[in-house]
């Protein structure tokens, strides 16, 4: 399936339009690492990280190879993407292992590098909406694209004010991955089941994430020197192996939200992926089988 | 030797210019630039009943002024003005010398000085004399109307927007008021409601007034107030984007001729302006807040006595700026960010709010030496600018701001030299210095850098105006301009405390640039232009770092008008055509498994341009006299081969397939106007 493009492109009031139509990012046409899942989701420097990969083929689940290197390279003001340039290009760190699994203990100049501990006469990196710092990290699958991760790593709070770093430090708890309660499926017959689908080109599918999953979380002002409360938002990406979903990404911070999977292909099995992230850097994967039934209705 | 007449001398010995051949009447902004023979090389002056006849101008005079040489051609609905490779903010436009924000709202289809007010419009696309200052680029100037006694309406309707303008008085009082409103967003949303995923198409107003007195045949006085607003909403998949600009200028002229062919001119103005910006794309949010209050006075005096023209003035703007910022650290964007169009922005945020203060202080003097054919004018603009902030070092908790105040003195010394070689032709060349005050939004202790110093130019030009039968005029300029200090990004990282931009930019831009005219007095009038040029820049002061091509770089731009001219039947034909502006191609790309979306890796800088630009638009009109009015009937045609013409590059999530931005299909449009007027 292919959807149409439409982007913020007009931002610039150009009386433009995108020509031509694009294929979807939910599509897996590769293999691809569509999710590194770190046991703890936060750690702070020194501290030891499971990073486990899944990998989705057009074919489904695989266990191959993966090179994997910590980031040391800090992305400039004059880069405009998520990471240094270096730090794709380069293993810089290189990290024991070629498995889809690792064990790694992160830097331990983790938050000098990109935290809030930088050297003197030089301002702390930025952090993201929800107050946090990220140690990058490559995982390599050759010969395919990289994949960055980034891992939350907790560091001081940059010139905070003491009751402001001490509450912290009792108070804030470690971002947890999101769990996924539900996949469900649905056609115009009502819920199908997973295994057994209609053949139809086009059938509904709905997360509903775990209650637990949207965490409430302390967020530190650097500018004002003050703690709030902030509870995390949560969005999903979609991938599947054969046809396309409506969206590749969607934010399901306000509850399940339904994404419409389209396939022409009405014989062959296919294998889907649903990435829960919440915005703290933590994220779950569900792995699925798709199987079709012979008839439209879902009947045998 | 008086102090600053040392700081003069100095200037002069020091080498840092050279004086090829120039000229150009110093202080010719405003009222009095009327005679085209005054202009300048390379200069393009378009009286506004002219202006509004050309295809493409959509009845506004300013927007002929895209076509002229030495512009360079941005996007369809951009009204942006990139001068002999300034970047759209270092030019400036005024309004009979004084500076209004922008011209164009930001659709481009409409200028923000309503059309009543206009008489001409002169563009100089760069080497500027020393009436002007603050600037890198060139400068466009509006001249307003002289009001004439009686009574006079024009109202004005089309699918853009509808004006209205009343103007009258009698032999020493005289006024004028015109509105104007734009629904170019609804009628838009009416007749093509899925664009609204695509469009942006801004809504407009503004408005002008002016109360003249005249004393006597030599002495006027006028009071003008020029106010514009504009507001856009997008909503996309991906996120939206509310845009409002607004401002408010009130200025006072007085002017008086003596008996001795001396003149006086004084101009005081205030204003207030107010951007307000705010996005969220991707889940990123950005907010850029700014409110302007300004004040100036312009006064100069002109005195000639046989061969020698003696000007002096004073060119003084202030402007207190508060800015609130927040949000993701890459937009909006700068020149010379290596992204494309519709990238997610970076995720990182910040916040800051401060104050910023700049006086610019700009006394000039010129010498204009006439003596035969030849026309010598040495002058010099002693730039001062003092810049402050309230806040030098990032929002602490518990730490008070501290702010602090700069003070730069720098003399522009400037030359204009004019020799009319034969009766028909003349040869100019002018030179100079030039600063330009960074912009407040730079001066941020957490995005930008409060201790930037102003950006310097050095610009000559050489040109040859020859005057050929049948009227034709051909006008041939070559240019040159360097540019140092200017404001970029640091590739610190971290950066410095309160450094994330640096003054180390520095940028190169020659060419040429040719005009054919024949005016538009005989039945069959055409102008056209052509600019050759070369546009770099580069993020490192060193002078062995490479440059690369400038954001808006255009190797070729042409422009070519064909009309036809019969009672009261007006049609015109224009075809346009430029070279593609530079764009930085995506070589690879990874997976950010935060966010879910694939990440560009670029190729080298600004090296794959866009497709080469076509179009050729159309314009008709017929006048009908029903007294004691007057209604003309308007028709355009833009884009009428329907070309698809690229405007940018996009790329697909995955950063795998590159698509096109298309500017506009065929459009044809209609109106008409309605003026009546009465002794």
């Amino acid at each position: 399936m292919t959807s149409r493009l439409t982007l913020p492109l007009c931002a610039l009031y150009l009386a433009a339009c995108v020509e031509g139509e694009t294929r979807s990012d939910s599509t897996i046409d590769r293999p691809r690492i569509v999710a590194v899942i770190a046991d703890p989701p936060e750690a702070s420097p020194g501290t030891p990280v499971r990073f486990q990969a899944v990998v989705a083929t057009p074919t489904g689940p695989a266990d191959p190879l993966l090179t994997w290197s910590f980031c040391s390279t800090v992305r400039s003001a004059s880069d405009n993407t998520a990471a240094a340039p270096a730090c794709i290009l380069n293993a810089e760190q290189p990290l024991p292992g070629e498995g889809t699994g690792i064990d790694a203990v992160i830097p331990i100049d983790a938050c000098m590098r990109f935290g809030s501990e930088t050297a003197s006469g030089r301002v702390p990196n930025a952090v993201d909406a929800t107050g946090g710092y990220y140690q990058p990290l490559r995982v390599l699958l050759p010969p395919y694209d990289a994949t960055l991760v980034r891992q939350r790593i907790r560091c001081a709070l940059p010139n905070a004010p003491l009751t402001a770093a001490r509450d912290y430090n009792r108070d804030y708890k470690p971002n947890q991955a999101p769990r996924i309660a539900a996949i469900r499926a649905f056609s115009r017959n009502g819920e199908a089941s997973l295994s057994a689908l209609p053949a139809t080109a086009d059938l509904t599918f709905q997360i509903e994430p775990d209650a637990s999953a949207r965490e409430s979380y302390l967020r530190y002002d650097p500018r004002a020197g003050t703690l709030t409360t902030a509870v995390e938002r949560l969005s999903t990406t979609w991938y599947v192996t054969t046809g396309a979903f409506e969206h590749a990404t969607l934010d399901v911070t306000s509850g399940p939200t339904q994404n419409t999977w389209h396939s022409d292909d009405l014989q062959t099995a296919a294998w889907l992926w649903v990435v829960l992230r919440d915005d703290r850097g933590g994220l779950m994967v569900e792995t699925r089988s798709l199987a079709r039934s012979i008839r439209a209705d879902g009947l045998q | 030797m008086s102090r600053f007449a040392r700081i003069v001398v100095a200037a002069l010995a020091s080498g840092a210019w050279q004086p090829p051949l120039a000229r150009a009447q110093e202080g010719e902004y405003g009222a009095s630039a009327r005679v085209r023979a005054d202009l300048t090389v390379g200069s393009t002056a378009i009286e506004s009943e002219e202006a509004t006849a050309r295809p493409g101008a959509l009845g506004e005079p300013a927007r002929a002024l895209l076509d002229a040489a030495g512009a360079a051609r941005t996007s369809f609905l951009g009204g942006e003005l990139v001068l002999w490779g300034a970047a759209p903010s270092e030019s400036q436009t005024y309004v009979d010398g004084v500076e209004i924000p922008n011209l164009f709202h930001p659709s481009g289809l409409r200028t923000t000085v309503h059309p009543a007010l206009i008489e001409s419009v002169t563009l100089t696309p760069g080497a500027l004399p020393a009436a002007y200052g603050r600037s890198l680029g060139g400068a466009v100037d509006v001249q307003t109307v002289r009001l004439k006694p009686g009574f006079e309406a024009t109202l004005r309707s089309d699918a853009i927007d509808s004006s209205l303008a009343v103007s009258g008085g009698t032999r020493r009082v005289r006024a004028l008021a015109g509105v104007r409103y734009g629904y170019f967003d609804r009628v838009v949303a009416r007749i093509a409601p899925d664009s609204q995923e695509v469009l942006a198409v801004p809504s407009h107003q503004d408005g002008v007034a002016r109360v003249e007195l005249r004393a006597d045949a030599d002495t006027r006085l006028s009071a003008t107030w020029i106010g514009a607003r504009d507001h856009v909403d997008l909503q996309t998949d991906t996120g939206q984007q509310t845009r409002t600009n607004q401002f408010h200028v009130g200025s006072l002229l007085l002017e008086r001729r003596y008996d001795d062919a001396a003149r006086m001119r004084v101009t005081p103005f205030v204003g207030i302006a107010r951007r307000a910006e705010s996005s969220t794309f991707y889940g990123v949010p950005m907010t850029l807040e700014t409110s302007e209050t300004s004040y100036g006075l312009r006064a100069d005096y002109r005195r000639t006595e046989n061969a020698w023209t003696t000007q002096i003035g004073v060119d003084v703007r202030g402007a207190r700026q508060r800015v609130r910022r927040q949000g993701t650290l890459s937009l909006p964007a700068r020149e010379g960010d290596v992204r494309v169009f519709g990238q997610a922005p970076i995720d990182e945020v910040d916040r800051d709010a401060y104050r910023a203060t700049t006086l610019n202080v700009g006394p000039w003097a010129s010498l204009t030496w006439r003596w035969r054919a030849l026309t010598v004018a040495p002058s010099v603009r002693l730039e001062t600018y003092l810049l402050s902030v309230d806040r030098q070092l990032p929002t602490l908790p518990g730490i008070p701001a501290v702010g602090r105040d700069r003070l730069f003195v720098e003399p522009e010394p400037r030359l204009t030299v004019d020799y009319r070689a034969l009766p028909w032709l003349t040869l100019e060349g002018r030179t100079g210095l030039y600063h330009q005050a960074p912009l407040a939004t730079d001066l941020s202790a957490t995005y930008g850098t409060p201790t930037l110093p102003p950006a310097r130019a050095f610009q000559s030009a050489l040109g040859a105006r020859l005057t050929l039968p049948w009227a034709i005029g051909l006008e041939l300029t070559v240019f040159e301009k360097q540019l140092r200090d200017l404001a970029v990004r640091t590739d610190d990282a971290p950066a410095r405390i309160a450094q994330q931009l640096e003054p180390t930019g520095r940028g190169t831009a020659r060419g040429l640039t040719v005009q054919v005219r024949r005016e538009m007095t005989s039945d069959v009038f055409f102008a056209a232009s052509y600019t050759l040029s070369r546009s770099e820049r580069s993020e490192r002061s060193d002078a062995r770092a490479a440059l690369r091509p400038f954001d808006y770089d255009q190797t070729h731009v042409m422009s070519a008008i064909v009309g036809y001219t019969r009672g009261d039947f007006v049609a015109s034909v224009r075809a346009r055509t430029a070279t593609g502006a530079p764009r930085t191609s995506v070589v690879g790309r990874y997976d950010d498994l935060k966010t879910g979306r694939a990440q560009p890796l670029f190729g080298p800088h600004n090296e794959t341009p866009l497709p080469t630009y076509f179009a050729l638009d159309l314009h008709a009109e017929y006048g009908l006299r029903v007294e004691p009015l007057r209604i003309a009937l308007f028709a355009d045609v833009l884009n009428t081969t329907d070309r698809r013409n690229v405007e940018d590059f996009t790329y697909d999530a995955r950063y795998e397939r590159r698509r096109d931005v298309t500017s506009i299909p065929i459009v044809a449009m209609a109106g008409l106007s309605i003026r009546g007027a009465r002794d």
